[in-house]
């Protein structure tokens, strides 16, 4: 059964514009080694429909919208402890989540199993809406 | 740059920092104007700020300890009702001093 659900939408030069500033310390704190591996296969993999640049910023894009979608069906308070990179966003249209630390103690706390999902993008938003699923009687 | 390596004292680094990270004007940045209702910042504008103040300060920061410096334990909605300026330069202040404190 559907326990809860998140949606939100971020601005996709917002994020590349925090990724080019803050290099390195965006990919430590954000974003996990799997996202950034399964962005280089898509971009070394895509047809030229768009350049390297715009492939990867709407990939990053919605990897954040939907860390912050899942953060809104969680419920979690700013002020709780955890880090951007303990949701893990794989996928490109449908995408699997795997939650990490204090995040996937909170989902089996809110008695949800996994977390599903969809992102899409525009040249300058991304959206991403998830549902978490579960068993209120486990 | 760290800001003890430029010179620049914390509240005006601070200011300088939210100026740059929210593109307002610096007589916006008031100890007391609240980070998202007043200047409208978003959550990917907190992420900016604390990457901007890791670098300018030399000290890393956890993903909640900016909210957790609005003292009081507050819901998602309040703290956002709630961060100012002010708690962010406290913020600041008190990791400097426990730095200096612990060397």
């Amino acid at each position: 059964m559907i326990i809860s659900v998140g949606v939100d939408i971020v601005s996709v030069p917002k994020v590349t514009a925090l990724r080019i500033r803050h290099g390195q310390r965006v990919h430590e704190a954000v974003f996990s080694e799997a996202e950034a591996h399964e962005c280089r296969r898509l971009v070394d993999a895509q047809p030229r429909v768009e350049d390297d640049e715009t492939t990867e910023a709407k990939y990053y894009a919605t990897r954040f919208a939907a860390k912050e979608a899942v953060l809104k069906a969680l419920r979690i308070d700013p002020a709780e402890t955890f880090e951007f990179n303990d949701i893990e966003v794989l996928g490109l249209h449908t995408i699997t989540i795997i939650l990490r630390g204090s995040l996937a103690e909170k989902a089996r706390e809110t008695a949800i199993h996994s977390f599903s999902g969809c992102v899409s993008s525009a040249e300058e938003q991304a959206v991403a809406f998830v549902i978490g699923e579960g068993n209120h009687d486990t | 740059m760290t800001h003890e390596q430029s010179g620049v004292d914390i509240k005006s680094g601070v200011r300088s920092i939210l100026v740059d990270a929210l593109r307002k004007p610096a007589d916006l940045i008031k100890p007391e104007a609240r980070i998202f209702d007043d200047l409208g910042a978003e959550s990917l504008d907190l992420l900016d700020i604390r990457f901007r103040i890791e670098r300018m300060f030399g000290f890393k920061i956890q993903q909640d300890e900016i909210a957790r410096s609005v003292s009081e334990p507050l819901t998602a909605q309040e703290i956002r009702e709630r961060l100012t300026v002010g708690h962010i330069v406290e913020f600041v202040e008190r990791r400097l001093r426990e730095r200096a404190d612990a060397s």
